[in-house]
């Protein structure tokens, strides 16, 4: 019946429609057609009885977000370039776009993670490769402790074979801190350069991360957090 | 609190993100990996009825519709009674019938080490020496063992290899590096006028063997299958004397601490620990002589580098040689009066590597003791570069087509380990 309807409303459109012709005859009995007229105008009434029909729709944007990978990996994944185009397919941001093609490489900000089956406590990793990371501007390291390798932020005179320690643990006396080392900012001397800070315990790193950045630690208040 | 909404006021009711809420527990993880809509939507929870034990919930199952109030009911998972061969499920791991509680780890022909040789040396409780055995190498430089026109005929082969067994311009490393191999050992094969010991032979390709070992706690397997092994129906003499193999009980295995030695091997809780040559009982040629390994990727990123190709040679050299000392002598662990030698030859069409392993012991789960003796030959070159056009500046031939940086050392190592056993 909807095609009826809209074949209807579409007869009714046209310039010439030749099938009007019977139609207006069973609707309009008393009018009288003269045949063969080339161009007949749609009367209103027909125009009247058809519902109007939308010739026309807005498409919808289809995005779907390249991060679908939920295992962590050390290969570098493949990702797609946003452009500045927000989820709507407008762009909310403007002067992003082009560039090299990049390969994202997973980087666990978490820098206490123990493995599923380690002991709990402070654990050290070795530095294997230090590179360069074409998503931000720090280099990353890959680190293996254990039996998993995983990536990380390198500091600034990080190398291949280095030792680095992760730690949660605040001691009475605070922690001679080297380069690459992860404390909790409670164990460290004041006027220690940090980087990669986060603000709670088990959040991961969101602050400090960009190369060249490197924040002085300045608190001495107790009760810190931890 | 009434005028508070939405985040304000689930801020007032949390102690969270002002200080430390849950003392120590974070109002937010870390980022987890994968965007919401392609992580598995959890579940929903089972109502509250059902954590009463005891008790039978009322649910609406019956009715056949949703009734507010009623309990959500819980239905067993619906067995349709007959599978489609195309969309059959593989049972669930804990109900594999070699589904063991313990893990093992495996090694295979696509493992990379990322210790390279020194975890390769702690898993086989090995202990590294830098050359070829002196016995192997008074082989390579004995005249009587030189084919005639030696290096006529390598030259021969290798511009075969590279250049004319193809029509293309420029073969790629998949055909010509087994076409180098299998020429190279058909020209030690040409020897057997000289030695007829050496028809006591045969070539097996495609083999796949493998074998479960404990190292300090770990259980670990090798299971094999790459390139070529020569099979005799002799085996190899023992290489070292019984005091170097005593003097070995004072070496110190390298550990590489933070790494765990079982790293970038593949984890898993289903398998068989049960031992394989490769070859049923009764086979004429039951000894293993040498293994191939061909590394024919034509991408770099897919070829194994040198270190980790030594790694997989010493692994599978490792492999076999237990495999078939097992079948010797039974599987208690002890120290082998007569100890089992395996070699192999590892390549990527111009590079070789040269590997004796001689097993001295079953004895794999202490440190402590005997260790098994490994002489390693690194990155022997047959030839430099091969050019396949010549290279042409100012209407003049710089380069002429050929190998250049011919070396003839290398398949002088390579007949003395074909002849090794036979001579």
């Amino acid at each position: 019946m909807a095609l009826r309807v809209l074949t209807r409303a579409m007869g009714s459109l046209s310039l010439t429609p030749p099938a009007v012709a019977p139609l207006s005859s069973s609707l309009l009995p008393a009018a009288q057609v003269t045949s063969s007229t080339l161009l007949q105008l749609p009367s209103s009434s027909l125009l009247l009885l058809c519902r109007p029909v939308l010739t026309s729709v807005a498409l919808s944007a289809n995005f779907v977000s390249w991060k679908s990978r939920t295992k962590y990996t050390i290969t570098p994944v493949k990702m797609r370039k946003s452009g500045g185009r927000n989820h709507t397919g407008r762009i909310q941001v403007h002067g992003i776009g082009g560039g090299h093609k990049q390969r994202y490489r997973m980087i666990d900000f978490l820098r206490f993670r123990p493995e599923l089956e380690a002991k709990p406590g402070p654990f050290e990793e070795k530095v294997i490769v230090v590179r360069y990371d074409p998503c931000r501007s720090a280099d990353i390291a890959l680190v293996a402790g254990g039996s998993r390798k995983r990536w990380i932020i390198a500091t600034e005179n990080m190398q291949a074979g280095d030792i680095i320690l992760n730690s949660d643990h605040i001691g009475r006396m605070a922690v001679a801190a080297r380069e690459g080392d992860a404390h909790p900012l409670g164990a460290l001397p004041v006027g220690t350069l940090i980087n990669n800070v986060e603000s709670e315990p088990g959040r991961g790193a969101q602050y400090i991360r960009a190369a060249g950045s490197g924040n002085v630690h300045g608190n001495s208040r107790p009760g810190i957090q931890r | 609190m009434a005028l508070a909404s939405g985040p304000a006021r689930r801020a007032l009711a949390r102690p969270g993100p002002l200080g430390l809420g849950g003392c120590g527990i974070p109002t937010r993880g870390a980022y987890e990996w994968g965007v919401r809509s392609t992580r598995k939507p959890e579940p929903p929870p089972l109502d509250r009825v059902y954590e009463i034990p005891g008790l039978e919930p009322i649910t609406y199952a019956g009715k056949m519709h949703f009734m507010p109030g009623l309990a959500r009911p819980v239905f067993p998972p619906w067995d349709p009674g007959w599978t489609h061969p195309k969309f059959r499920r593989p049972t669930p791991i804990h109900e594999q019938p070699l589904y063991k509680d313990g893990a093992c780890y495996v090694f295979h022909h696509r493992c990379r080490l990322l210790e390279g040789v020194k975890q390769a040396l702690w898993l086989t409780k090995a202990k590294l020496i830098e050359g070829l055995p002196k016995k192997v190498l008074s082989l390579v430089d004995d005249p009587k063992n030189h084919i005639e026109n030696q290096d006529e005929r390598i030259l021969n082969v290798i511009f075969h290899a590279r250049l004319w067994h193809s029509t293309e311009d420029t073969p790629k490393r998949e055909t010509y590096c087994p076409v180098i191999v299998d020429s190279l050992i058909q020209l030690c094969k040409s020897q057997i006028l000289k030695h007829p010991s050496l028809a006591r032979r045969i070539c097996a390709k495609n083999y796949t063997f493998s074998t479960t070992w404990n190292r300090e706690s770990f259980l670990l397997q090798v299971r094999g299958s790459s390139g070529a092994q020569l099979n005799t129906k002799d085996p190899l003499p023992a290489i070292a004397s019984k005091e170097e193999v005593e003097a070995t009980k004072n070496h110190v295995l390298e550990t590489f601490y933070p790494i765990s030695p079982t790293i970038d091997l593949q984890e898993c809780s289903v398998y068989d620990v049960k031992d394989n040559t490769g070859f049923q009982e009764g086979y004429p040629y039951p000894y293993p002589h040498t293994l191939y390994f061909l590394e024919t990727a034509s991408l770099r990123p897919h070829r194994l580098q040198p270190d980790h190709l030594r790694a997989k040679m010493i692994l599978f050299a490792f492999g076999n040689a237990l495999a078939q000392a097992r079948r010797l002598y039974g599987s208690d662990t002890k120290v082998l009066e007569q100890p089992v030698v395996v070699q192999s030859v590892g390549t990527d069409g111009r590079v070789f590597q040269f590997l004796v392993l001689q097993l001295n012991t079953t004895d794999l789960a202490s440190n402590e003791g005997v260790k098994n003796l490994v002489w390693v030959d690194s990155d022997q070159l047959l030839y430099q570069h091969f050019w396949c056009r010549p290279v042409i500046k100012k209407k003049v031939v710089v380069e002429p087509v050929g190998p250049t940086g011919f070396q003839p050392e290398t398949f002088r190592k390579f007949l003395a380990l074909y002849l090794h056993g036979a001579v």
